[in-house]
């Protein structure tokens, strides 16, 4: 197995495992929707993590975290899309656009998940030709944007505890803290164009 | 152009379209980002720039600060309004409260009130909880209820009470032994004299303070008399013999102290007595919870509906009972030692006081008042009125209250007569009436004629609640925010000031939290320009128990303000993070104070945090309310009220709760209510559509999506019902 299949498979695991934990704590009914958004939330900070972490360690892992990253981000959409399906299916079902987007928490899960859908379609090369992508990166930074939407939304959602979105937020905030850490303290290379 | 480059520009565009635009949410910000990625991925896609731009990098520098200085000046001002409009304002009180409920284990509510009894919940993964609230208190066994939710029962008297100059306390809550620890706000109120009882003779009058557990016994020429009461004195009589009376909430007995200072009680079974009158010789007093009844000595009782506030002798043996939820009069009168109800009169908004005048009549303080009870839609309709009822309940005269003067410098303000809290009648006919909001006494003269007008302030009465002028013409006025009861002469000077609580001078010095609690009770009843205080619906920090329009959009049912702490979000759609926000409202809506007095927000916030829950003095039946929480937790009810405190703090769209929701309520969020004192908290739901709990749970729930409650069995249904009502 690759390393980047590795880190892909071990990716998958965590966001696995922290959805099996929160769906078992979550109160009945509710099980499926809170793993699917916790995967997603999991599955995004891991891929933004992929950067920072990219530039302390050896190549030999730098650039299979690269590969991990676009896949576990594609992951993470694909996952926050079922999550919507979902609540949509359920808790959602009598409501209408409008009132969706006046309620804050939901609004954060739709400003996330609007993010992870346009990104997901613009990290295919074939997608990228066709919709002509050539600003690949500064479209892509919107990734933290959905981060703290998708951390908002997980700390104001009414059914679970307010921990969850707490701990999403403070990852974030490391992450967001440790990018420009890693730029001055890596030696190496970036390991990416972008 | 590069991609850092492309980053660059984009993030300098972003700022750009969004300033232009005047955006003031987050989508608003991710709209202009993605406009702006548009606009570079379009300007790469054409290949423009053809040659690169070389420039030295300070030559960069300063033209992009250039570009983005004037558009940044005008976004920054907005970023605070797209943080409200994100309900990010002030994540903090809110984020702390639900860490607070969240922990393991959790207690609620987290407010130790010194003078009453009062039950906690306490949500721990253990088999075994006890709880010690402070220093000084013992520690109480909780009783297990199961899905790990424990009742504890504390009551001052018993188990001890706080260091009443404690604003703090640490609590510990033991499960299965281990320890932990959890700080609870403390607070002990200093006495609250509030309504007066003149003696048959007028030549005394009597005041409870229930929080000091005294009756102060005033007359004109002699030092004032403080009598021991029982546990929360709330209503007082003196007898034709000098007896003295006094009913009382916290416990179950009325006590009678003679002339000569014996003492004797007499149990009437039941707890929760608002107030006290004669019937014939019986002595009888109105019960409020768990079931309203008056209820006498002699054991005549009489279930009534609604929540009775006052009570008052009419006749020999006739009482006329005030209640709210609904707002009404009741004429009850005793037949062969049993008690009739004969007639029911509905008011729009519940009696902010009641008392009789010499030949019988009814004189009731209201807030608004409609001859065909039709309530006002108007947005915070207040008209504050004295109205009069002959003995069929029929009105004869309807007196507005609320007056300007020349002090006012608006047009439409009110600067007199708002609030009026208390109502008496001398023997002759004149009307004295006490007004909270407006800190004055008035006595009312006839049609057209100008009241004369006291100005308590001036006594260092604020807030009076109850002015009543004895046989020798003294005026006797009281003022629960300042403990303090003062009688002038028939001149209307000083005669006596009778301090029960520290003036604000000495707790300035002394106890300068204390001193901010008072403000805030004086600023909760103060009336704003408009004539409108927060007293005037929430009475007395409760609810009037009607509906009002708040907004233009539907009548909603007042909120109960009584143990709020640790509850934010607040308002009905969670719109206010802090409760002192909510001072916003009176200046932008209701046109402000007319007398500058400090920042009233954070003072009637210190103070709304120290009102503890209502009590609710329901039967317990601890094996039934053990199947009752099996079934709260089968039917998903924690899902949005989780124990301890009965709500999860979370906001919902009305529709996604109530898909049967009436037109008009789209977009409407709703706050989750906490269900403690549910069962004095009629009418429920955000429309005030179910009248009952039991409506609440079955035909006001049909889609399921409120509870699954829909296809519980009736001894379900029953224990469900039975643990609410023990909240």
């Amino acid at each position: 197995m690759s390393n980047e299949r590795r880190i892909v498979t071990l990716a998958l695991a965590l966001a696995a495992l922290v959805a099996v934990v929160l769906g078992a704590l979550a109160l009945p009914g509710h099980g499926l929707t809170r793993a699917t958004g916790a995967a997603a939330i999991t599955l995004l900070l891991v891929a933004l993590a992929a950067s920072p972490i990219a530039r302390l360690v050896p190549p030999v892992w730098a650039v299979p975290l690269r590969g991990a990253r676009r896949r576990v981000g594609i992951a993470s959409a694909l996952v926050a899309a079922g999550h919507a399906v979902l609540a949509l299916a359920s808790y959602l079902s009598p409501l209408a656009l409008g009132p969706l987007l006046a309620l804050p928490w939901l609004r954060h899960g739709a400003i996330a998940l609007a993010i992870l859908v346009a990104l997901l379609l613009t990290s295919f090369p074939v997608l990228q030709r066709a919709l002509r992508v050539r600003a690949w990166s500064a479209l892509h930074r919107l990734a933290y944007v959905a981060a703290v939407f998708g951390a908002l939304h997980a700390a104001g959602v009414p059914f679970g505890s307010v921990y969850v979105g707490l701990t999403a937020l403070s990852l974030l905030a490391i992450l967001l803290l440790a990018r420009p850490l890693a730029l001055l303290l890596g030696r190496r290379p970036r390991p990416d164009a972008d | 152009m590069k991609e850092p480059a492309s980053d660059l520009a984009t993030v300098v565009i972003a700022v750009v379209i969004a300033a232009m635009a005047r955006v003031e949410s987050a989508v608003g910000l991710v709209l202009s980002y993605a406009a702006a990625w548009a606009i570079v991925n379009a300007a790469r896609v054409v290949g423009w720039p053809r040659t690169p731009i070389t420039l030295p990098r300070l030559v960069w520098a300063l033209g992009i600060a250039l570009v983005l200085a004037v558009p940044a000046r005008d976004l920054l001002p907005r970023l605070g309004a797209i943080a409200e409009h994100e309900a990010l304002g002030s994540p903090l009180e809110h984020l702390a409260d639900r860490i607070a409920l969240e922990a393991d284990p959790a207690i609620a509510p987290a407010l130790v009130s010194a003078d009453r009894p009062q039950t906690y919940f306490v949500r721990a993964s253990g088999a075994h909880v006890r709880v010690r609230l402070g220093d000084g208190i013992d520690w109480i066994e909780a009783e297990g209820l199961g899905h790990g939710v424990f009742r504890v029962g504390y009551d001052p008297r018993v188990q001890g009470a706080l260091d009443p100059h404690a604003h703090e306390t640490r609590a510990v809550i033991e499960v299965d032994g281990s320890a932990h620890e959890r700080r609870l706000l403390a607070v002990t109120p200093h006495a609250h004299p509030r309504w007066l009882r003149l003696s048959p003779d007028r030549t005394r009058a009597c005041v409870p303070s229930e929080e000091t557990d005294e009756v102060v016994v005033v007359a004109v020429g002699r030092e004032a008399q403080r009598v021991e009461a029982l546990d929360g004195p709330t209503d007082c009589a003196i007898a034709d013999d000098g007896a003295l009376h006094v009913s009382h909430r916290y416990a179950s007995a009325l006590l009678a102290v003679d002339a000569a200072g014996t003492r004797t009680t007499t149990d009437l079974g039941a707890l929760g007595a608002v107030g006290l009158a004669s019937v014939g010789t019986d002595r009888c007093v109105a019960v409020a919870v768990p079931d309203a009844e008056v209820r006498c000595a002699s054991g005549a009782r009489l279930a009534i509906e609604g929540t009775p506030i006052f009570v008052e002798r009419v006749a020999y043996d006739a009482v006329l009972v005030a209640t709210r939820s609904p707002a009404q009069l009741l004429s009850i009168v005793e037949r062969d030692g049993a008690l009739t109800l004969v007639q029911r009169r509905a008011l729009v908004q519940p009696a902010s006081h009641l008392t009789v005048d010499e030949e019988g009549r009814a004189l009731v303080a209201v807030t608004d008042f409609d001859v065909h009870a039709r309530p006002q839609l108007g947005n915070h309709f207040v008209q504050d009125r004295v109205l009069t009822f002959d003995a069929d309940l029929g009105v004869i005269d309807d007196r507005r209250t609320t007056w300007r003067t020349e002090r006012q410098d608006h047009a439409g303000d009110v600067d007199r007569g708002a609030s009026p809290l208390g109502v008496s009648v001398t023997r002759d006919g004149r009307l004295w009436v006490a007004f909270a909001g407006t800190d004055e006494v008035e006595e009312l003269g006839g049609d057209g004629e100008t009241p004369r007008v006291i100005d308590t302030a001036a006594f260092g009465v604020s807030a009076p609640h109850s002015a009543v002028e004895l046989a020798s013409h003294a005026l006797v006025i009281t003022s629960p925010s300042s403990g303090l009861v003062v009688v002038l002469d028939a001149s209307g000077e000083l005669a006596q000031s009778i301090r029960l609580a520290p003036s604000d001078h000495d707790l300035l010095a002394d106890d300068p939290a204390q001193l901010q609690l008072r403000y805030g009770e004086r600023a909760f009843y103060e009336a704003t320009r408009s004539g409108v205080s927060c007293q005037s619906c929430h009475l007395h920090g409760g609810t009037d128990g009607a509906a009002h329009n708040i907004g233009g959009r539907i009548a909603a049912p007042t909120l109960d303000v009584r143990g709020l702490l640790g509850t934010a979000p607040y308002l009905r759609d969670g719109s206010y993070p802090r409760l002192r926000d909510l001072h916003e409202v009176s200046v932008t809506e209701y046109r402000g104070y007319r007398e500058p007095a400090g920042d009233r927000g954070a003072t009637t916030e210190a103070w709304m945090r120290t009102l503890p829950l209502p009590p609710t003095f329901a039967a317990r039946d601890p094996e039934r309310e053990r199947e009752g929480v099996g079934v709260f937790f089968d039917a998903g009810c924690p899902e949005c009220h989780a124990p301890p405190a009965f709500t999860s703090l979370g906001l919902h769209a009305i529709e996604a709760v109530f898909p049967e929701a009436p037109t008009g309520t789209e977009g409407r969020l709703l706050d989750v209510p906490s269900l403690r004192g549910v069962v004095s908290s009629a009418p429920y739901l955000y429309d005030a559509r179910a009248a009952t709990l039991h409506a609440l749970l079955t035909e006001q729930s049909p889609t399921d999506r409120h509870g699954r409650t829909r296809a519980l069995d009736p001894q379900a249904l029953d224990a469900l019902e039975a643990f609410l009502r023990s909240l």
